[in-house]
């Protein structure tokens, strides 16, 4: 009984093994597939332009110039520049290609103050971006208050833990199956008895 | 010849009031608060497998609702839903409201954590068959609710308005552009004088958790109702749908003290988490670019959008969640133990590795390479 049981869990578990390999590699076959989502279309507004340089720059830091200079260059050239100082962007231009990303950050953020101090109040799926800061880091170094609620949160998990070890079920799970088992016997056999 | 069964081990017997028993200070007041709203009614028996920490995990997805819907609400205090500001506001929690940024974090690792035990919860459900009759409408109330964990993480995700929000928001307004008239809510044409961002905000601090709330409700009720499922190692009674009246057991109360202390636990690592890693806040939004990933929970999908744009993620999700909620209707077979559903096991370590697979490749995957631009 054991034994066809054994069988049967082995027999599972090797289909299932199988199964799972096949789907992992079947996948994996379909992966190189067309990369097929493009982005939005490129802009003719240059202060749009000039805010995509800047978000890369945001987002990606000194490692984001090449994008950035592209999109910079596109402002340049744009048709409609309402509301952006070409020659501060021309200069942050410049500032990329000498590798200072801060001065081209600030350079480019003065340039569109005309074009986003004019921007209605954002509805629909607008942005309502004015100005496009660095990402903010997690954390930096940590202060007394971090260190007083780091040591807090240990206490209170170290706590739980031994209370969930305290007020753990009495039975395993073995343990359960066995005293039922047991009363299932003890029952059949006090059935049998009654038979008698 | 007298045979007894083994005696229940733990059973609950209710306070008998004709003795003038000496009663602590606690037990009067519990009695006074019993005697008006009846709190003694949460004392029935529950098999005592139930008790076990993967049969809570259930109740450690309420803990962690319910750690998220308090950090919830001390963060509206301070957050703007506006465009022009929202991005930062979230600036300000995190660098200029005293304990903002552990705040914050909480809620973020909370979120991360309610989706991994809803997860681990259903497929625990699934591992022990606890899906099948009559536990099949509960069931679906389950799956509900872990669509709307999904949806609660995305429109927080777009409530910081940074980059990666603000992408995930132009995923969703094309997949509702692709879904015609049952997407129109998500068009920024719905209401157009009106931010998208403000409606998401309604959604994620009211329409979301409270549907959540009251399908929690309900899910607990029906298990109330159905009683607790039966450990498939374990021998159930003759309907095969109950667990034997010989299995010890113990009040419902001693449940809710294992889930109290696991959140305790829970709470504590969310909060060291909250210290060590708490999460950043992107630069704001700029149209027109592609250059975050999405939470892990969901680049399953954005794998798919790589290969066959965004009808991907939409036609992903609803089949995943299509599948979820259609397999108590496909898997018939009456057996609990998973050695004894070698096809559920199999199907099931299918739809495991596809979703793996496509999230591995997706981690692997440099975020600009998704632009495909």
């Amino acid at each position: 009984m054991v034994g066809a049981r054994r069988r049967t869990s082995r027999r599972s578990l090797r289909r299932a093994l199988i199964s799972s390999a096949l789907a992992a590699a079947a996948t994996l076959a379909l992966a190189p597939g067309a990369w097929a989502h493009g982005g939005d279309g490129e802009t003719k507004e240059g202060y749009v332009l000039v805010q995509q340089a800047l978000g890369y720059l945001a987002h990606d830091g000194a490692s984001g110039s090449d994008a950035a200079m592209e999109k910079v260059d596109d402002a340049l050239a744009t048709t409609d520049q309402e509301g952006v100082d070409v020659a501060l962007v021309q200069q942050a231009d410049d500032a990329l290609k000498a590798g200072d990303v801060g001065a081209a950050q600030d350079l480019l953020q003065k340039s569109i103050a005309a074009a986003v101090s004019s921007l209605k109040p954002a509805v629909g799926e607008d942005t309502g971006t004015s100005t496009v800061p660095s990402d903010l880091p997690g954390r930096g170094p940590l202060t007394r208050l971090d260190w007083a609620l780091l040591a807090i949160s240990a206490l209170i998990a170290a706590i739980g833990a031994g209370l969930a070890v305290r007020l753990r079920p009495e039975d395993t799970i073995r343990a359960l199956r066995a005293r039922l088992g047991e009363s299932a016997r003890l029952t059949d056999q006090a059935q049998e008895v009654g038979l008698r | 010849m007298t045979i007894k069964a083994p005696a229940v081990r733990r059973e609950h017997v209710p306070a008998d009031s004709s003795q003038p028993a000496r009663r602590s200070r606690v037990r009067a007041v519990v009695d006074v608060v019993d005697e008006r709203l009846g709190i003694t009614a949460l004392e029935y028996p529950v098999p005592e497998h139930a008790n076990r920490l993967s049969w809570t995990l259930g109740g450690i997805t309420a803990a962690s609702l319910g750690i998220l819907i308090v950090t919830g609400i001390l963060l509206v205090q301070f957050y703007s839903p506006v465009p022009e500001s929202a991005n930062a506001s979230v600036r300000h929690i995190v660098t200029g409201v005293t304990g903002g940024r552990f705040i914050r974090g909480i809620h973020f690792w909370a979120a991360q954590a309610m989706y991994v035990t809803a997860l681990l919860h259903l497929i625990r459900v699934f591992l022990t068959g606890s899906y099948k009759r009559p536990r099949e409408g509960n069931y679906l109330i389950g799956v509900a609710m872990f669509g709307l964990v999904t949806l609660a993480i995305f429109t927080g995700t777009v409530l910081k308005w940074d980059q990666e929000g603000f992408e995930a928001l132009g995923h969703n307004i094309e997949i509702g552009r692709l879904l015609g008239g049952v997407g129109l809510w998500f068009s920024p044409t719905f209401a157009d004088q009106v931010p998208i961002l403000v409606r998401l905000y309604g959604a994620h601090v009211v329409i979301v958790p409270g549907l959540i709330l009251v399908l929690a409700v309900l899910h607990g009720l029906l298990v109330k109702k159905h009683k607790i499922s039966p450990h498939p190692s374990l021998p159930s009674d003759a309907s095969g749908t109950q667990a034997p009246s010989d299995e010890p057991t113990a009040p419902f109360t001693a449940h809710l003290k294992r889930i109290a202390v696991f959140g305790m636990v829970l709470f504590g690592i969310l909060g060291v988490l909250a210290v060590l890693w708490p999460p950043t806040v992107g630069a704001p939004p700029v149209e027109g670019l592609e250059i975050t990933r999405p939470p892990w929970m969901f680049w399953w999908v954005f794998t798919l959008e790589n290969w066959v744009g965004l009808a991907g993620i939409l036609w992903g999700e609803l089949a995943f969640f299509a599948l979820l909620a259609a397999l108590p209707f496909i898997d018939r077979n009456p057996r609990r133990a998973w050695r004894q559903r070698p096809v559920a096991i199999a199907a099931a370590s299918i739809l495991f590795v596809i979703v793996a697979v496509l999230t591995t490749l997706m981690a692997v995957t440099p975020a600009k390479q998704h632009l495909g631009m």
